[in-house]
């Protein structure tokens, strides 16, 4: 094996081994053929593109159905959504506080915006790869210079929509409809926001005050709104006959970072004993857990989906649809995730008894194990005896890799709720309150899980339980929900959908 | 469109009703390329090199991700493989339903062409422009 050959194949493990076996001979060999004499080293763009190669396959891009071109639709509107924020950001909330090193990154979005409307295609992949490079790097720097940082959710909002972007844009030719459109939804992304701070502001007469409340919701509106045409698109591709599917995972690839966007200020909102405040924290999990169900579930449905798309109106279709299962392929039919595998159960609960575990460990930790806390543990621990545990030898890792998730994770907690500091908290029933909220995903996980299984009393009873204690975490902030609201509209939408049949859609004109 | 197959409904432009989308043209250089007969992966970025006229460069990682959406489609198949100097070709052929889809698209290309030429035909050389 040549030293290029060795080269190739390490590049090649950011593909899964399953299609490594199946294709990797053959990728190596094209690689080769190309690669002109005397090469002894990978080119930095063909790293790049194999890497980009082997994530697309673990994340199922060319075999789950819609994906690829739900990707390529939601790309442009995250394009629209880091400009557009960045410019908001820049010009509206940036110069309300101290000076942050936000502008730097902004800058960097609006120049990756630029090159994508004016510059040759080649450079609209490394323009976002730039810019998205510049904002993972500014929390880093921003201790060494005499700024801050701008908070996290300018940071993970921006580089989630830069990803997307990066995702859904390839290097080839477009349009001037194609360059045209991004930069115009970037403008309308800004003005929208600015709209919405002049609104707000005249409806209850709070002052702008800078990164926090309550321009978070502000952007988060404008996001929402973005989601919204998505899924109203999705509606009309099925009114229409045409694939759904694409405009849900498109609307489902944008509302996953717009859902944090939140949550609306409800300072004023009562507290239910020693429940925390819905936050920060619990908009993000509650609005990342149904993003990734309803996410799940479109990818899942997938059986549903050759049946739907040749009954677009169209016999000549049936043949290609059928033919996907026929091809003679090895390669590609084994990355395709099997629905409600028998894996599926122990997970869930092996990982609500880890987290449970994890919960009362660290609370007594802090010896702050209160009635809600050992409340939660307990549901978690009830709705995982319901489920049902597979054999201790496949339970225990995994309830003991979520214990130590749990910790970690409620160590963040702890970190980030006591203003960054590592030791010395000063209230340990607040943080393990906080902690006791990460039981949102293990919960909604559950909840899923049974969802999926056949309707029997237990899964019934575990899914009851999941949903029940989701409820009483979150439902008492309902106010302050923000944009994960429109998020759960959306899904009932996604649904009808789904069930719209084409065949009936297409008998008007 | 007149005579436009109903299969023309899968493609629509992103943005805009009625404003039809072309397939993604690396796409439409793949299912071009191997229109003429079955060929492998190297084989098909040469050819999609030539027809874009050096424009479209294929890189590995690009092209498999979509021969594997393209057989997932069933628009082509796997069709063969040979090794050459210890090097796997595995080949690729177009289906029915993929050439159906390239002929509809190619339809689709010649007749705004057309339409457009039509229009040009009518211009008046040195006219006023605004």
């Amino acid at each position: 094996m040549s030293p290029l050959e060795r080269r190739y194949r390490r590049l090649l493990r950011s593909y899964p081994r399953s299609y490594r076996d199946a294709r990797g001979d053959e990728i190596v060999a094209t690689l080769l053929d190309l690669a002109p004499p005397g090469r002894t080293r990978p080119t930095a763009a063909d790293a790049a593109d194999l890497v980009e190669g082997g994530l697309r396959t673990r994340l199922g891009v060319a075999t789950v159905d819609g994906l690829a071109d739900g990707l390529h639709r939601a790309g442009p509107v995250a394009l629209a959504l880091t400009g557009g924020l960045s410019a908001f950001l820049w010009w509206r909330v940036e110069p309300l506080g101290p000076p942050t090193l936000g502008p730097v990154a902004y800058a960097a979005w609006l120049a990756a915006g630029v090159v994508a409307l004016l510059a040759p295609a080649r450079f609209t992949r490394p323009g976002l790869a730039g810019a998205l490079a510049v904002t993972a790097a500014v929390p880093a720097l921003a201790p060494l210079t005499a700024y801050d940082r701008p908070p996290l959710w300018v940071l993970m909002a921006l580089s989630v929509f830069g990803l997307v972007a990066l995702a859904g844009t390839d290097a080839f030719g477009r349009d001037a409809e194609r360059r045209a459109a991004p930069a115009l939804g970037a403008v309308a992304v800004a003005c929208g926001a600015d709209l919405v701070t002049h609104l707000w502001r005249g409806a209850s007469g709070h002052p702008h005050t800078g990164y926090y409340q309550p321009a978070v919701a502000q952007a988060g509106i404008v996001v929402a709104a973005a989601v919204a045409v998505l899924a109203f698109l999705a509606l009309y591709a099925a009114r229409r006959g045409e694939p759904a599917r694409p405009w849900l995972w498109a609307t489902l690839l944008i509302a996953l970072p717009g859902a944090w966007l939140g949550p609306f200020d409800a300072t004023g909102w009562r507290v239910a004993g020693e429940l925390p405040r819905f936050g920060r924290l619990a908009q993000v999990l509650l609005g990342t857990c149904l993003v990734v169900a309803a996410m799940a579930r479109l990818r899942t449905s997938r059986a549903a989906a050759p049946a739907a798309r040749p009954a677009a109106g169209n016999p000549q279709a049936v043949p290609a649809a059928k033919t996907r299962y026929a091809a003679p392929v090895t390669g590609t039919r084994h990355a395709v995730p099997s629905a409600g595998t028998p894996h599926a159960v122990p997970a869930a609960g092996a990982v609500l008894v880890g987290y449970a575990a994890g919960l009362l460990l660290f609370a007594w930790w802090l010896d702050a194990v209160t009635g809600h806390v050992a409340a939660t543990a307990a549901v978690c621990a009830g709705a995982a005896a319901l489920l049902g545990l597979p054999s201790p030898r496949r339970a225990l890792p995994v309830a003991a890799a979520a214990a130590a998730g749990t910790l970690a994770a409620a160590y963040a907690v702890g970190v980030y709720s006591n203003d960054w500091t590592a030791t010395g908290w000063g209230e340990p029933v607040r943080t393990a309150g906080l902690v006791a909220m990460l039981a949102v995903v293990p919960l909604a996980w559950g909840a899923y899980t049974a969802h999926r299984l056949p309707r029997r009393l237990p899964a019934l009873a575990a899914g009851l339980l999941c949903a029940a204690w989701l409820a009483w975490l979150t439902l008492p902030g309902l106010p302050a929900w923000g944009p994960v609201l429109p998020v759960l509209l959306a899904l009932p939408a996604a649904r009808a959908v789904l069930s719209i049949t084409p065949g009936r859609a297409r008998t008007g004109p | 469109m007149p005579g436009a197959r109903p299969i023309d409904g899968i493609y629509r432009s992103p943005y805009l009703r009625g404003v039809t989308a072309p397939l993604q043209e690396p796409t439409f250089l793949i299912l071009s390329a191997l229109a003429a007969g079955p060929m492998h992966g190297y084989g098909v970025i040469q050819e999609v090199s030539a027809l874009s006229a050096g424009r479209v460069t294929l890189r590995p990682g690009t092209l498999y991700g979509a021969l594997d959406r393209l057989v997932e489609q069933g628009l082509v198949v796997q069709d063969g493989e040979e090794v050459v100097d210890g090097r796997l070709r595995r080949y690729y052929r177009l289906t029915d339903p993929g050439a159906d889809l390239l002929a509809v698209e190619v339809e689709r290309m010649a007749d705004n062409a057309k339409a457009a030429a039509a229009r040009l035909r009518r211009h008046v050389r040195g006219a006023a422009t605004t």
